[in-house]
């Protein structure tokens, strides 16, 4: 589908729901949506705008806000969601009943950038060690790796 | 006299020192061919063309430490390698390839013999079977389980497979059906089916590819061996070598006619006729996938079992219609 | 026999990376399992944030060893985007070259691997041999077996001359004849029919669902392929080449796509070496990159490989994202392991070509009392010392 195409779709299903819906580069898009209204809008790209892809959520921290952006794909365009959270409260609806290949994705979202995912059914780390510090998260722009002197070259 | 050549079959020929010699030499050979089928050049660097490679490999795990688990059951752990490299060493005693004379039977050659020689054989799965249990790990209880399940499937088409050379002959002895068939050469080929069901099983038993279920690396590490090391695994090591030398000389005795003209075309006649066995079972490994078990269960007695009764259908016929 | 769990891994001789799976098991059959990452993780997300493009770019390739430069490809050609460059037509097709004989060396690789899995090690040494003619031709072209270093922002960084096109053209005539065997091989030898065939059996509505990539859901049915979707580099309207599915969806089905899409890579590299037009191989690249967001996307041989970039007008950029095919592949590796045999688990878990270090990005070592630290040498030694004291052994 051409960007014309599913841009129609998309305001015909999320009436005054879209902040942003853009195409800055051949075959991207990319929609901004309120968190509240997340999975309401992962049904419409999956079921109506033929998106059955889900590649991977980014977690990105804006410096005052935290976002998580999910990359969507069909033949011939790649849509990027983007939500955004606070961060004294970092949470967002999980969309595993949606797409439930992103079970891994939130989870690493989760250890890196420190969403939470409600109603995600297992958020034990992925890929750091259980026994990390509770409430630190590396990829916060207020994280710094500092390798101590001594340490194995 | 009679006493020192006791000691040189027991220790020299075929004894010990012959059946560790000869079990590395056929290592070697093994790995060689398995190299050349699969296009490599196989072990080159410890003597000529890598040929104490096997020797080396020996004394180098007999050199490392040796390691039992903590949980292991202690006494039975550290028996198990002693007593299935005795089982394998006695029934190479039993192979008949020298004897004081054919007309008499000796502790080494009796009525029977055939049947002990089977037997002990068998006795080194169990062995498996036990180490894997007094490992205490969670590895090597999966492949000692997976050690009896194959040796129900393999070990009664080895027994039909052997009965038949043994029935066309008339005796349980394996220096007389060598004898018989020495005779009347022709009479090998009616054993081919026999040959090829006792080949496979012998490959069963021995865990290589396809049937190395019981170790497959990729799915139980080193199976009911996983906890072994040094001294213990060298044992191990050696045993299989060992097997592989006695099963195929009893093949070689019962299906390719024996060892006959006395002390060298006799030994001449053993290397050659085994080495054809093991020919057979490295090309049977080089071109082969590993089985399941559960498919190496099912084809052992679609396939193996009925052809081996198959086999002993016709030579009691055939037996018969000789009388 | 009760239900127990059956660790394999981090160390396994079925992982050829550390990853850990914890697998419920009724005797011989598979009722659950479970999955743990993060033995591999290098922090190279976060370290991209603190080089500048350029390293980055280096910095990237080394996420993994097989498909390095797939990921060098799709950074470059994300930071091109930014920075508003297109490169020229002859770069961007030895920028498709690299990426299809990188393809036919993991493919090789793989099929040897899934040969090994089952214990058919004669397939195993057959393919690594024929192997060598692919990495030899890469290593004429880039002086690396490995990590290239071809792809650079605005085109890549080493031309072709006609000896090299000619020596490239035979290795992969040679190829070529060969790999009809493998195929053959692979689809009808009996005792390694019997282990691919109907074993971890993943759905066409499953694939679509669990979002799997390349050869994995290639082999379920689905024709999903970047290459196709999106074409980037020379692909789209000038290289002609085929999707390959099929509609199998298990083991023998993943080894059938992949032995027919190294037949596709050969004709795409015969082609690109053919046609290959004249000119400049790049274009001067700024070194600072206007703010901005893409996402950039290639078919790595294991699949849809993804990048995130955000650039902040700096020389450095914002946030890096990389997701490469194999975590994408995770949930439906579990789907298919449940309800197998235990004898299943390794050929299943190879069949997507897993590659850890892709997955994992981060490490940090800790210690014992859960402060994140890094140990020095002493400590280390320390440490070991004690840990085989307590467990009895003289040192």
């Amino acid at each position: 589908m051409t960007f014309e195409e599913i841009k129609k779709i998309l305001e015909d299903n999320l009436k005054g729901k879209i902040k942003e819906l853009i195409n800055p580069f051949p075959r991207r898009m990319t929609l901004w949506v309120d968190k509240a209204d997340a999975l309401e809008t992962c049904k419409v790209l999956k079921e109506k705008a033929g998106f059955y892809h889900l590649s991977t959520i980014t977690g990105r921290d804006t410096g005052d806000k935290l976002e998580a952006l999910y990359h969507f794909a069909q033949n011939g365009m790649s849509l990027t969601l983007r939500l955004q959270t606070d961060k004294s409260n970092p949470t967002l609806s999980t969309t595993i009943a949606v797409y439930p290949g992103a079970i891994f994705y939130e989870r690493e979202v989760h250890d890196l950038v420190g969403i939470n995912f409600e109603g995600h059914p297992d958020m034990r780390p992925l890929v750091l060690p259980e026994d990390w510090p509770q409430g630190v998260y590396p990829l916060r722009k207020d994280w710094h790796y500092n390798r101590e002197k001594g340490a194995i070259e | 006299m009679d006493i020192l050549k006791i000691f040189l079959y027991l220790l020299v020929y075929p004894g010990l020192l012959f059946l560790f010699v000869y079990s590395t030499f056929v290592e070697w050979i093994d790995r060689k061919l398995y190299a050349k089928f699969q296009n490599r050049m196989g072990p080159m660097y410890t003597g000529s063309h890598g040929i104490l490679q096997p020797i080396a490999d020996f004394v180098k795990l007999m050199a490392k430490e040796d390691i039992v688990p903590d949980k292991a059951d202690k006494k039975l752990f550290n028996a198990v390698p002693i007593l299935a490299l005795t089982s394998v060493l006695t029934a190479g005693l039993l192979l008949p390839v020298w004897h004081f004379s054919d007309a008499f039977q000796s502790a080494t050659s009796f009525q029977g013999d055939l049947i002990v020689i089977a037997y002990l054989l068998a006795l080194p799965s169990f062995a498996y079977f036990l180490a894997g249990w007094a490992s205490a790990s969670m590895y090597s209880a999966i492949g000692g389980v997976r050690v009896l399940t194959l040796l129900f499937a393999y070990e009664v088409p080895m027994f039909l497979a052997i009965l038949s050379p043994a029935v066309m002959a008339g005796s349980w002895r394996m220096a007389e059906i060598a004898a018989y068939y020495q005779a009347n050469p022709w009479y090998l080929l009616i054993n081919v089916f026999a040959f090829a069901v006792a080949v496979v099983a012998l490959q069963a038993k021995l865990e290589r590819v396809p049937f190395d279920i019981p170790h497959a690396e990729t799915e139980v590490v080193g199976g009911a061996f996983t906890e072994y090391s040094g001294r213990k695994l060298a044992m191990f090591r050696l045993l299989a070598d060992i097997q592989m030398v006695v099963g195929a000389g009893m093949i070689a005795a019962l299906f390719l006619g024996g060892f006959p003209g006395g002390l060298i075309p006799g030994f001449i006649w053993f290397v050659v006729k085994t080495l054809i066995v093991v020919f057979i079972l490295a090309a049977m490994r080089s071109v082969t996938a590993r089985l399941r078990i559960d498919q190496m269960v099912s084809f052992s007695w679609k396939w193996l079992a009925p052809l081996a009764l198959l086999q002993l259908v016709i030579v009691i016929f055939l037996k018969g219609y000789l009388q | 026999m009760s239900t127990f769990i059956l660790p394999v891994g981090p160390q396994h001789p079925a992982l050829k990376e550390p990853t850990s799976f914890r697998f419920m098991v009724d005797g011989e059959t598979v009722v659950d399992a479970d999955l743990r990452l993060g033995y591999n993780h290098r922090g190279i997300e976060k370290g991209c944030e603190e080089r500048t493009y350029i390293q980055d770019l280096y910095l990237l390739e080394r996420v993994c060893g097989i498909c390095s430069n797939v990921h060098m490809t799709v950074f470059a050609q994300g930071v091109e985007k930014l920075m508003g460059i297109e490169p020229p037509k002859r770069g961007l097709f030895i920028r498709c070259l690299m990426g299809e004989l990188e393809r036919v060396h993991s493919h090789l690789l793989w099929l040897g691997v899934a040969g090994h899995e089952v214990g058919f090690d004669t397939f195993f040494m057959y393919t690594w041999r024929d192997r060598e003619i692919v990495e030899d031709i890469l290593e004429m072209i880039s002086g690396n077996r490995v990590n290239y270093g071809m792809q650079t922002f605005g085109g890549v960084r080493r031309d072709l001359d006609e000896m090299q096109i000619k020596k490239a053209l035979d290795g992969i005539a040679a190829l070529k004849a060969r790999t009809p065997y493998y195929l053959n091989i692979g689809a009808s030898e009996p005792t390694l029919v019997a282990r691919i065939a109907g074993v971890g059996v993943l759905p066409k509505a499953k694939a679509l669902e669990l979002n799997a990539a390349g050869p994995t859901t290639r082999a379920s049915g689905v024709d999903f392929d970047v290459r196709k979707d999106d074409p980037y580099a020379g692909f789209g309207e000038h290289i002609p080449f085929n999707i390959v599915t099929d509609e199998g969806g298990d083991v023998l089905a993943r080894v059938v796509v992949r032995a027919k899409e190294l037949m596709e890579s050969y004709n795409i590299c015969e082609y690109i070496l053919k046609n290959l037009p004249a000119g400049d191989i790049r274009v001067k690249a700024p070194r600072k990159v206007p703010e901005g967001e893409v996402v950039s996307r290639a078919e790595a041989q294991r699949g849809e490989c993804i990048h995130y970039i955000r650039s902040n007008g700096t020389d450095k950029p914002d946030r890096v994202k990389v997701r490469a095919p194999t975590l994408a592949n995770w949930p439906a590796t579990l789907y298919m392991l449940r309800g197998g045999y235990v004898a299943d688990i390794p050929i299943v878990m190879a069949a997507i070509d897993p590659c850890l270090s892709c997955t994992d990005r981060m490490a940090i070592i800790t210690d014992p009392k859960g402060n994140e630290k890094v140990w020095n040498w002493e400590t280390l030694r320390q440490y070991g010392i004690d840990f085989y004291r307590k467990r009895g052994i003289k040192l």
